[in-house]
């Protein structure tokens, strides 16, 4: 897309973000809650799977963690929100940097399986190990963030704040993205082993990504937390994946605004669905599998290519 | 607990030879596609429960039921190679567009399970009736006797058809050097196919002899999927008879790994041995071994 | 017997072929010689179904090839000895043979029989290595295995593409005198090779490539003698580097 439109498109963007729950219900201001903690880590999860082109099944896991890290410290330690939060961020990000180093440098489909695997072990791990995690019942009690004394109490204030922290993470998208290392990761994404000779630092690169990504998912996590006032690491099983990989299949893998473009209508589709709620899923993937076929680039990547067609 | 171990492996080759069923499955799809069948383990699920609806929903006698499954499950799979693989592999898409329509297919699937047969646990009568085999301080049950049996046939039926029958030596050929294939007049889309349905073959038999071991669901898939990949990574992928040993070394490994480490845990340590695996020797343990010894995949 | 009107290939931005026309009568011997990258693979690769042809039409005896699919095509009568061999390793010779004969696995055994006896005449060393993997065998057995793979599907034509490339040169003659033999007996050839002086040896008419374009065509023998040969045989010859 051009450059003048990223600017208008910031602009207008933050100025809807604004007006929403002006405008809308209760109801409209939850599902947006729930559509900006996707997009966030639909964010970090572009990065690594569309520019420096990893795959990862197991970025749902990265959300548990930073969910539990949250709700463990607040209620069982009684730390502050906001230390809670980067605290678990941080942790998160050390588990992703020691699990990434050696799994980054596998092919593609065995990439797939086992950031799938290590997904799977932290959920089932999770709703086990009740002296940490409260097994299944979780983690009950988790306090509204609450900074410097304002707590986020009301549905409309926990928007506000998750929107920011969307939006300021989203800009850092783009700074990363047109800075030496989204370049980087774009070079290491189309060919490794060509980057590699160029003199990019693949290896310290894709890490680099992978544990960023992880760290977003994981602020994502910790904010869910704080909005349910509550954890479970079964919230964050495989359907959470599933609808994070349709949600950047359909926005556009690799493009810009493709994590907001998909994940603001594919939470729509999902919470408007009332009695067809068990069809969710299915749905999901029917869409993310339809894309696939149909809309590759995806929504993004399509309107991209229409309009370079126009301009010819 | 160490008299327990004859106990441990007897059980870990039982269930291990139903990953080895499940893997080998693994191993023909990589073979002609050079595609990870991320559905593969949907397959075991749907043979299970799909012996399930025909058995419990439809009343059909058990055995109908289980013939009935597998033709749907394989009918399934060649649908799934038609409708997401074979346009994908006509735009000559990448590696990963691959791996994400799978697991788009891997999640349409249990869906439609839970919705259509149910969202429960569900188990199939043993197919032996009470009948045991006492080998030693172990007693194999009726169900278990089964599983060996059926594992044997189809090592013994796929060593046969690979070696032996036209058809088989055409789908290496295919899966060797597609193109020449082509030239020799051997329809390499249509081996795809009958790749795909092979593996779902082997998925559903794997499944509908393992549901009266234990149970099955709807979202068992995953599970499978994971495990049968480790099976076929442990034999070294592509090698189908590393793909039955690879399956009854995984089954006591996590026989042995549930008794000794934790049986809290349950899949787990099985998936932790799998990452162990993948890190440390992702071309498996039997290649070598089998390239000296035979031709076969 | 084989008519090639204005064949255009391109790969993306490359034009491999450009509008290219050529014939072989039955019984034929006929050559395609020039220089690296003038698309003398590309012609096989073309009218044996690999890769589509973006303009143009392949007719063999009358019957429009061009829309059939490059595995329907050995039916139709057209057999190719690809450039490197391409036999399937990991697969025996008898395997590698059997499998040429894929196309006619409806017809009786007895016949498919006996083309595999013929073609074990032909090139009694693979007699001796029916059982051994195809990818144990040396550069001339493969080569040789490729052609009697090729024979087996009875083809009207057989197109060869560079079957000197790699070889010793007491091998190669060998291999030629063979495919002289084959032609002797009745079979069309269609010979895609970069060492010219073979090529025009054993050919009866030969085509020019460079470049995508045919550049000159008529009798082997004459065209030995022509200026233009002599430039792509000093250039061509032995300089096989990538």
């Amino acid at each position: 897309m051009s450059h003048w439109a990223t600017p208008v498109g910031l602009v207008v963007l933050t100025g809807a973000v604004i007006a929403l729950p002006l405008l809308g219900s209760l109801f409209v201001v939850t599902v947006m809650i729930l559509a900006g903690l996707f997009t966030i880590v639909a964010i970090g999860l572009n990065l690594l799977v569309g520019y420096a082109g990893k795959i990862s099944f197991g970025h749902n896991a990265f959300m548990a963690l930073g969910a539990y890290g949250t709700g463990i410290l607040t209620t069982r330690f009684e730390w502050s929100p906001v230390l809670a939060l980067v605290a678990a961020a941080a942790g998160t990000g050390l588990v992703a940097l020691s699990v990434g180093a050696p799994i980054l440098r596998l092919r593609g489909h065995y990439l797939a399986m086992v950031t799938l695997a290590l997904g799977q072990i932290v959920i089932i791990v999770s709703t086990r190990w009740t002296e940490v995690t409260g097994g299944l019942t979780g983690v009950p009690g988790v306090p509204d963030f609450t900074v410097l004394g304002f707590a986020f109490d009301t549905k409309v204030k926990m928007y506000y704040l998750v929107w920011g922290v969307t939006l300021a993470l989203f800009l850092l998208s783009f700074r990363l993205i047109d800075s030496r290392f989204g370049r980087a990761l774009r070079a290491l994404g189309a060919h490794e082993a060509a980057a590699e000779a160029l003199g990019v630092p693949v290896v310290r690169c894709r890490v680099q990504v992978f544990v960023l990504s992880a760290v977003y998912a994981a602020i994502a996590g910790s904010l869910y937390a704080h909005f349910l006032n509550y954890v479970n690491g079964t919230f964050f099983d495989l359907p959470v994946m599933i609808q994070l990989m349709a949600m950047l299949v359909v926005g556009g893998i690799g493009t810009r605004w493709g994590p907001i473009v998909g994940a603001v209508p594919l939470m729509w589709v999902s919470q408007s669905l009332g009695r067809y709620a068990d069809y969710s899923l299915l749905i999901f993937g029917l869409l993310y599998g339809g894309a696939l076929l149909f809309l590759p680039r995806g929504m993004c990547g399509a309107l991209a290519s229409w309009v370079e067609r126009q301009r010819r | 607990m160490l008299n327990l171990v004859p106990l441990l492996l007897a059980n870990g080759i039982v269930f291990g030879a139903i990953y080895g069923i499940n893997a080998v499955g693994f191993s023909i799809l990589y073979n002609s596609t050079n595609i990870i069948n991320f559905t593969q383990g949907e397959f075991v699920m749907l043979g299970g429960m799909l012996t399930y609806a025909l058995y419990e929903q439809a009343h059909l006698p058990l055995w109908l039921a289980a013939l009935g499954a597998i033709a749907a499950t394989t009918a399934i799979g060649l649908l799934v190679e038609r409708l997401a693989i074979r346009p994908l592999w006509r735009r000559q898409a990448k590696d990963w567009t691959y791996v994400f329509m799978l697991f788009a297919v891997a999640t349409v699937l249990p869906n439609l399970v839970m919705l259509l047969i149910s969202r429960d646990a569900h188990t199939l009568p043993a197919f032996g009736g009470a009948a045991t085999l006492k080998l030693g301080s172990v007693t194999f049950t009726s169900q278990a006797v089964w599983v060996l049996a059926l594992t044997l046939v189809i090592a013994v039926a796929l060593h046969g058809f690979y070696n032996h029958t036209l058809l088989g030596k055409a789908m290496k050929a295919s899966a060797v050097n597609a193109r020449a294939a082509a030239w020799m007049g051997i329809p390499v889309e249509r081996m795809v196919a009958l790749s795909f349905a092979l593996a779902a073959l082997l998925g559903a038999l794997g499944g509908i002899v393992f549901t009266p071991l234990t149970s099955t669901q709807f979202n068992a898939g995953v599970s499978f999927t994971l495990k049968g990949f480790g099976a076929a990574i442990i034999g070294g992928l592509g090698n189908i008879t590393g793909a039955i040993v690879g399956g009854l070394m995984l089954g006591i490994l996590e026989a042995l790994s549930t008794a000794f480490i934790s049986s809290l845990y349950g899949d787990a340590v099985t998936y932790a041995i799998l990452f162990v695996i993948l890190l440390v020797r992702p071309t498996g343990f039997f290649r070598p071994l089998v390239e000296l010894r035979e031709q076969e995949i | 017997m084989l008519v090639a009107e204005n064949l255009t290939v391109s790969y993306g931005h490359i034009d491999a072929l450009k509008g290219v026309s050529l014939r072989v009568e039955r019984g034929e011997f006929v050559g395609v010689i020039g220089p690296n990258g003038a698309g003398k693979t590309s012609l096989l690769l073309a009218l044996s179904g690999a890769v589509p042809a973006q303009t143009g039409r392949i007719l063999l005896d009358g019957e429009d090839l061009t829309a059939v699919p490059q595995h329907l095509r050995v039916g139709r009568g057209m057999a190719i000895v690809p450039e490197g061999r391409e036999v399937f390793g990991p697969l025996s010779v008898m395997e590698n043979l059997e499998l040429g004969a894929y196309h006619r696995r409806a017809a009786p055994r007895a016949e498919v029989r006996a083309d595999l006896e013929m073609v074990l005449d032909l090139f009694p060393i693979l007699r001796a290595r029916t059982r051994q993997l195809a990818a144990t065998l040396s550069g001339g057995e493969q080569q040789m295995l490729a052609i009697g793979r090729a024979l087996m599907s009875r083809p009207r034509l057989l197109l060869l593409d560079e079957p000197s490339l790699g070889l010793a040169p007491v091998v190669t003659q060998e291999i030629f005198r063979t495919l002289g033999r084959l032609h002797a007996q009745g079979l069309t050839c269609l010979l895609v090779e970069q060492d010219a002086a073979l090529a025009l040896a054993t050919t009866s008419r030969s085509y020019v490539f460079r470049t995508g374009l045919v550049v000159a065509e008529g009798g082997s023998a004459e065209l030995r003698q022509s200026p233009l040969v002599e430039e792509i045989y000093l250039g061509g010859e032995g300089t096989t580097s990538c």
